[in-house]
């Protein structure tokens, strides 16, 4: 089975949107789980490593989400350099979908309607990304 | 381009010290009482960020080690934008060595101000390959 190659680079931009939307419902993280209180405590530069952390994690998700609105085209057709490029990017949603089941029990952080759907939504989107970028690197070409 | 290639290949093999090491700083820094004080979710968070942190320096090495020879040869459109990304991530995480991390963790400490400045220059060596890369 193969994807025709224009749908193919559609659904790669739109897949770029997402991870930046994902960015987005990132950023609200700190302040539900209020960090700033929680880190009070620890050492400084425990404290300052923690939020290294999060920078770093924001800079790999822009780039995921720029490499793929910009280069959408050359990940689409698949040359070796754009499947290894989707096989990374399948890994890294891949392993935040398990961390999504496995680690993280948000159930008591869900408290009204909304909260729940932004949680569904982004479990849906990890699945979407991984296929997706699973496809780009092991799908065949037409 | 033989050069760059082992520039490069040199970075990756730096990345992956910097993932493993990653991996074990509460050990390593004796950092496991405080982190046990951080509340559950918290925690959980801290020790996710830190492994994908790991794992993603990781996959940055596998893919430098294996498309050094396309990075350093250039004219290849995902390959500069790649060389170009990790130009800028490591750049800004210099940056970051000075601005962000206070002098008092390793000044008149000489075996922290070794490290501080090891891996300053490290991550600074880093920027400036795949920048080489990037801009050709």
């Amino acid at each position: 089975m193969t994807i025709d190659p224009k749908t193919l680079e559609l659904l790669v931009r739109a897949a770029g949107a997402g991870q930046l939307g994902i960015l987005v419902a990132s950023a609200l993280v700190p302040r539900v789980l209020d960090w700033r209180t929680a880190l009070a405590p620890l050492p400084p530069q425990l404290r300052r490593l923690f939020w290294v952390y999060g920078v770093f994690i924001v800079l790999t998700i822009t780039g995921f989400g720029l490499l793929t609105i910009f280069h959408a085209r050359a990940l689409a057709e698949g040359e070796p350099l754009a499947r290894g490029l989707a096989g990374f990017i399948c890994v890294f949603w891949g392993a935040r979908l398990m961390v999504q089941f496995f680690v993280f029990d948000a159930r008591p952080f869900l408290t009204n309607a909304w909260l729940r759907l932004g949680y569904h939504t982004l479990t849906a989107a990890f699945v979407a990304l991984s296929l997706l970028f699973g496809w780009l690197a092991l799908g065949p070409r037409g | 381009m033989m050069s760059l290639e082992f520039a490069l290949k040199s970075a990756a093999a730096g990345q992956v010290v910097i993932a493993v090491l990653g991996s074990c700083i509460p050990r390593l820094l004796d950092w496991r009482e405080d982190v046990a004080r951080m509340p559950l979710l918290v925690r959980e968070v801290f020790f996710i960020h830190m492994w994908f942190v790991s794992f993603t320096l990781g996959i940055f090495a596998v893919l430098t080690w294996r498309f050094a020879p396309v990075l350093a040869a250039g004219g290849n459109e995902l390959g500069r934008w790649f060389a170009g990304a990790l130009a800028v991530f490591w750049g800004v995480r210099c940056v970051m060595q000075w601005a962000h991390y206070s002098s008092s963790h390793w000044r008149g400490n000489p075996g922290r101000t070794a490290i501080h400045w090891a891996l300053f220059l490290g991550y600074g060596a880093w920027a400036v390959a795949y920048a080489a890369a990037a801009g050709h």
